[in-house]
């Protein structure tokens, strides 16, 4: 017998303003267990507020929100502990605690969270910064690092707490070819080997078309297209036509 | 004009209502025990050591001219014997209080301002949300708790300063001496006076904190809006001073 999809994230009818502008309009869509699901648009389209929606960061004025079947409307910030606990969020500029070095960054949240011993939480902060390549940089300061390097150190940070769900906001932005391919592999490598359900927001047209299972294209905070890789690539929709092959004409209003 | 009038009332309500919910959430992180003691003592330091010298230097500074005036005038009248206590009360009361916390709140409640508008910028404070820790146990409690401690300690140290500095000044007068300037305290100075004084800096230093945590919590995504923040948070504590300062005044010394 063939495995239901289950959804671990559920959209219906979400909608953000900011004064008068909608920033997300009527947005639903379904991410499935195990799935790498991409959200492209341009630069504006609301990709970044849909994830912090997700987590809660920012509530919305209409519409719900379901991870692994619980709504998470309504929820005050201490049950909303509990649920983020399960996801983990990888930050555009990385987020970085600026006070703490780097081995403190990444046992923050099992420090706080678990009762490991220092021997422990050594070995396993050495471990996950060897998986995004940022071995030997545990005494390092955030001010020390470059730009890519603090963002991979951001992903060490949220996939210690082994979550579920990974949000990903702009993962390979300004991250040299190879590292990005690095941080691209990471994501397939997690959902392959552990299941993990990752939400890839960028607007690297290649990158996802490369990694994702679905993607959604988001065009003013309306879902302009949703589907697989190769159908978003054979779609006739001009929108997606014009971001997919990234031409200036077309559409799309700069 | 009337709908301006009416936005900076609401405006007015929504920042009380939400500088209320973060003093009840303060209060409530530290009877559940979720005050992170480290941060504490770090903070506690961090204020003692930022403005303890120049809380000084106000207050002797302030000290002095008040013993000055305060020599000349009583000199005149035969009163040089309570020179002393007569800088000391105007210290204790008044100057050291509000003197003091002025400092501090230029010195640390800025800091704490451009802190955590920083960390606000920098998603640093969502950050912590998502990984299951309340941005107000983990930063807004230790300063709150410090500021609770170390702004009493600061203004009792600088009320000795005060007195200090105006004695260096009184005893310049040929009707002054050393020992009578000293002496003429523990005679007259009542202890309520100088607890009273310490009272009104506790509920001082709870709207340093407060409307510091709060201006940096508050402040928006640009990079300038934290210098606006910061700014903020030293007028905002400042006028917030003044007007709790007459009110504790009325209270804790009623006419008759």
């Amino acid at each position: 017998m063939s495995k239901v999809p289950e959804p671990i994230i559920e959209v219906n009818n979400l909608w953000y303003r900011t004064g008068d502008a909608d920033i997300l309009a009527n947005v639903s869509f379904e991410v499935q267990r195990g799935e790498i699901f991409g959200v492209m648009g341009m630069s504006g389209a609301g990709k970044t507020t849909l994830l912090r929606l997700l987590m809660r960061l920012v509530d919305p004025d209409e519409g719900d929100i379901i991870i692994a079947g619980e709504s998470i409307m309504g929820l005050s910030e201490t049950q909303l502990s509990r649920i983020r606990a399960n996801i983990g969020m990888c930050f555009q500029y990385s987020a970085l605690f600026d006070s703490m070095t780097v081995a403190e960054n990444v046992a923050f949240g099992l420090r706080r969270g678990s009762k490991l011993s220092e021997e422990e939480l050594r070995r396993k902060i050495a471990e996950h910064l060897e998986i995004v390549g940022m071995h030997d940089t545990e005494e390092k300061m955030p001010s020390e690092l470059s730009g890519g390097m603090r963002k991979r150190v951001g992903i060490a940070r949220a996939l210690i707490l082994n979550p579920d769900i990974m949000l990903y906001d702009e993962p390979t932005a300004g991250l040299d070819p190879i590292m990005a391919s690095v941080i691209d592999n990471l994501i397939v490598r997690l959902r392959d080997e552990f299941g993990m359900t990752s939400v890839v927001v960028t607007h690297e047209v290649d990158e996802l078309m490369s990694i994702s299972d679905r993607i959604m294209m988001l065009y003013q905070g309306r879902i302009t297209a949703c589907g697989s890789p190769a159908a978003l690539q054979q779609s006739d929709n001009p929108y997606v036509q014009q971001f997919v092959h990234g031409t200036a004409h077309g559409p799309i209003q700069l | 004009m009337l709908t301006a009038v009416g936005r900076q009332v609401i405006a007015f309500f929504a920042y009380f209502g939400q500088t209320t919910q973060l003093h009840v959430d303060n209060l409530r992180g530290l009877l559940t025990g979720k005050l992170e003691y480290r941060t504490t003592i770090s903070q506690m330091a961090h204020i003692g050591v930022s403005s303890l010298p120049i809380a000084a230097v106000t207050m002797v500074f302030s000290g002095m001219v008040i013993g000055y005036h305060a020599a000349i005038q009583a000199s005149k009248f035969g009163g040089g014997g309570y020179v002393g206590w007569l800088v000391a009360e105007i210290m204790c009361r008044e100057l050291g209080p509000v003197l003091v916390c002025f400092v501090i709140a230029a010195e640390a409640g800025s800091a704490m301002a451009a802190e955590l508008g920083t960390m606000k910028v920098t998603e640093q404070i969502d950050a912590l949300r998502t990984m299951a820790t309340n941005p107000v146990d983990y930063l807004v409690l230790p300063r709150y708790v410090a500021c609770l401690v170390m702004v009493p300690l600061l203004v009792f140290v600088g009320d000795i300063i005060g007195v200090t500095g105006g004695y260096f000044m009184a005893v310049l007068s040929p009707y002054i001496s050393h020992v009578v300037y000293f002496s003429s305290i523990p005679g007259n100075l009542e202890a309520w006076t100088v607890i009273a004084g310490i009272l009104k800096s506790v509920v001082f230093g709870l709207i340093i904190a407060i409307v510091a945590c709060h201006q940096g919590l508050t402040c928006g995504q640009a990079s300038e809006e934290v210098a606006r923040a910061t700014t903020r948070s030293v007028v905002y504590s400042i006028m917030l001073i003044y007007g709790a300062n007459l009110l504790l005044t009325i209270i804790l010394f009623p006419p008759g």
